[in-house]
């Protein structure tokens, strides 16, 4: 109890202490959860809308492949990108390994399943007929997907809040491929890994309610959106 | 009725319970404050007529101290105060208490009692005691001995110490002496005891871009990666390979910067910082084909696995590390298996421990991974 409370006020410290290390740290985490979170969009928010709306062969193998992916422990991705980007491995020659680029692509493979199975979801879920009411209004088949996306916003909302939720708590993947090299690759979720095995407990607990509050900020924004979306005046 | 028998039950439950209480602590004949000019042995002289039982009352005093705080609590024999409240058991009580003592005189640590069941011990313990594989070959004789369960929580010297500090483990292992002496003196430790050593060496690539292949002056060494900006990798995690190393940058000479965690360290880019395990560390050396700072074990068993890094620098007393373990202190934690703690400890520095520390690793490595280093291995040796 008496290190929680401590966390607490080493937290507000911290925050107000304008530590470079500290900045560096947190602008780290934003950008390479961000740059997953932004990739995974374009490519997630398309595919489950194709998947939702549209039947072809092989869509349920898809489908499956895509609710396994939810489901994948992260460290199991992170072992994964590892060997493909170890000097050994097929991409070694990229030098990604132990940079940010190499935990921008773990956190893409973990956030892509999550934005692309919710937006499937709740593109599913808007009334079937709305797609062939507009269709026959003479919308082209591009115009009638977006109409339809945009009527499943709340979905899609939820499905980016879903993947940026695990990326940006992610410490498995993000330790193996980066390294948590000091200045270069080390997270928040890293650095508290770190010092918890130093045994400082206090800041430890301090940056973790840092990265909470960084969430919940974020969440918040998108709440607003959505919510100022949903009721045009 | 029913009702009627079940609380007779339970009240014969107390009873014998508090029977059996009143067995086990100890009966105080009389009790005696100390006065000026008291002295432990002049009061078993005036109660007992025998200066020499003055250790029945040490034992029955500490005994009762635990139970009722208005009696001294003892810590040195030699040194009592004014105003104690002391514990005089009967002469007879006395006989018994002084007995065990008179018989097994002073055999340190020599026979551990082999038929106590010590249970479920926690040790704290560095990475490199684990990684290396030794506790696992060793401990199992132990369990089975001393009918315990010992869960091994392998983490840095920092985190080790700090889970006994907070009376999470029993027992630590690890090898840092001055994060120890600290441990001890802040009264968190107890009953520190030498165990053993091994070395340090400086692996690196093997094409040695840096060229400090076979040298024996580590300092040197290390002035010659930051001369030819050459990648190292440092643990950075505050472990006592971590404390080790900026040690030996301190002793390089070259400038260095003192970071916000605290940490000594060489300034540059080619200094990587990534606070991890030394499994961690070394694969990252090797994947970015960088130097680093590892123990000797760790290294030997990284390389059976298939490592391209070599070894380097080698053989430098300042590259000597040793391995010390410590009793958490039950007075602060009564929770934690100070029973267990001791015979563990009697159990580590006993030669025929020590001896199996000694052979550990030649049938796998060709050369033993550890130096057996305590006081009764050493007292053998020197006969």
């Amino acid at each position: 109890m008496q290190e929680l409370l401590e966390g607490i006020g080493q937290a507000i410290e911290l925050i107000f202490s304008f530590e470079p290390a500290l900045y560096e740290v947190i602008w780290l985490s934003l950008y390479v959860s961000g740059m997953a979170l932004l990739i995974g969009v374009l490519l997630g928010v398309p595919l489950g809308a194709v998947l939702g709306l549209t039947r072809f062969f092989g869509r349920r193998l898809v489908m499956a492949l895509l609710y396994t992916g939810m489901g994948f422990p992260p460290v199991v991705v992170g072992l994964f990108i590892y060997l493909m980007l170890s000097r050994s491995g097929p991409f070694g020659y990229l030098g990604w390994l132990f940079t940010p680029a190499a935990i921008i692509v773990a956190q893409l493979i973990i956030a892509f399943p999550l934005v692309a199975g919710f937006t499937m979801a709740a593109v599913m879920g808007v009334n079937p007929h709305l797609r062939h009411q507009l269709l026959a209004l003479g919308a082209t088949p591009m115009q009638a997907t977006l109409a339809i996306l945009q009527e499943a916003r709340v979905g899609v909302i939820v499905a980016t809040i879903a993947g940026f939720g695990a990326v940006i708590s992610e410490v498995g993947a993000v330790i193996l491929v980066g390294g948590n090299i000091d200045g270069k690759t080390r997270t928040l979720t890293t650095a508290i890994v770190l010092e918890t095995r130093k045994g400082n407990f206090d800041l430890a607990l301090a940056l973790g309610i840092i990265l909470l509050l960084i969430t919940f900020l974020i969440n918040f924004a998108m709440i607003r959106l959505q919510g100022r979306d949903a009721n045009p005046s | 009725m029913l009702y009627r028998v079940l609380s007779l039950l339970v009240i014969g439950l107390f009873v014998s319970l508090a029977t059996v209480q009143a067995q086990e602590s100890v009966a105080c004949e009389q009790t005696v404050v100390v006065q000026a000019d008291d002295w432990l042995s002049r009061i078993a002289e005036r109660v007992y007529g025998d200066p020499a039982a003055y250790p029945a009352i040490v034992e029955a005093t500490q005994a009762i101290a635990v139970e009722d705080d208005t009696f001294a609590t003892i810590e040195n024999p030699d040194t009592i105060e004014v105003g104690w409240k002391l514990c005089i058991p009967s002469a007879a009580d006395a006989e018994v208490l002084l007995a065990p003592d008179t018989a097994a005189p002073a055999a340190v640590s020599a026979e551990p009692v082999t038929s106590a069941s010590v249970g479920r011990l926690v040790l704290a313990t560095t990475t490199s005691t684990y990684d290396s594989g030794l506790l696992q070959a060793i401990l199992p004789a132990f369990e089975a001995q001393y009918d315990a369960t010992v869960e091994a929580v392998a983490v840095g010297t920092g985190q080790a110490l700090e889970l006994g500090r907070n009376g999470d483990a029993d027992v630590v292992l690890v090898h840092a002496r001055t994060l120890e002496d600290e441990f001890v003196a802040e009264g968190y430790g107890v009953n520190r005891q030498d165990v053993m050593y091994n070395d340090f060496v400086i692996v690196g690539p093997p094409n040695d871009p840096a060229g400090i292949r076979g040298m024996t002056d580590v300092a040197a060494a290390l002035g010659q990666l930051a001369a030819t900006e050459s990648q190292f990798v440092s643990r950075g995690d505050n472990s006592g390979t971590h404390n080790r190393e900026q040690a030996l940058w301190e002793a390089s000479g070259l400038d260095l910067t003192e970071t916000e965690s605290g940490y000594t360290q060489p300034i540059g880019e080619w200094y990587l910082s990534i606070g991890q395990g030394m499994g961690a560390t070394l694969t990252l050396a090797n994947e970015q084909l960088a130097y680093t700072l590892t123990d000797r074990g760790t290294f030997l068993s990284r390389q059976l696995e298939g490592i391209d890094l070599e070894i380097m620098v080698e053989g430098d007393s300042r590259l000597f590390n040793p391995y010390g373990v410590i009793a958490v202190n039950a007075e602060l934690h009564p929770n934690v298996n100070a029973a267990g703690a001791a015979a563990f400890i009697d159990w580590l520095t006993s030669i025929e421990t020590q001896a199996a520390i000694s052979e550990y690793g030649t049938d796998t490595f060709g050369m033993p991974l550890f130096v057996p280093d305590s006081l009764p291995w050493n007292a053998a040796q020197a006969n």
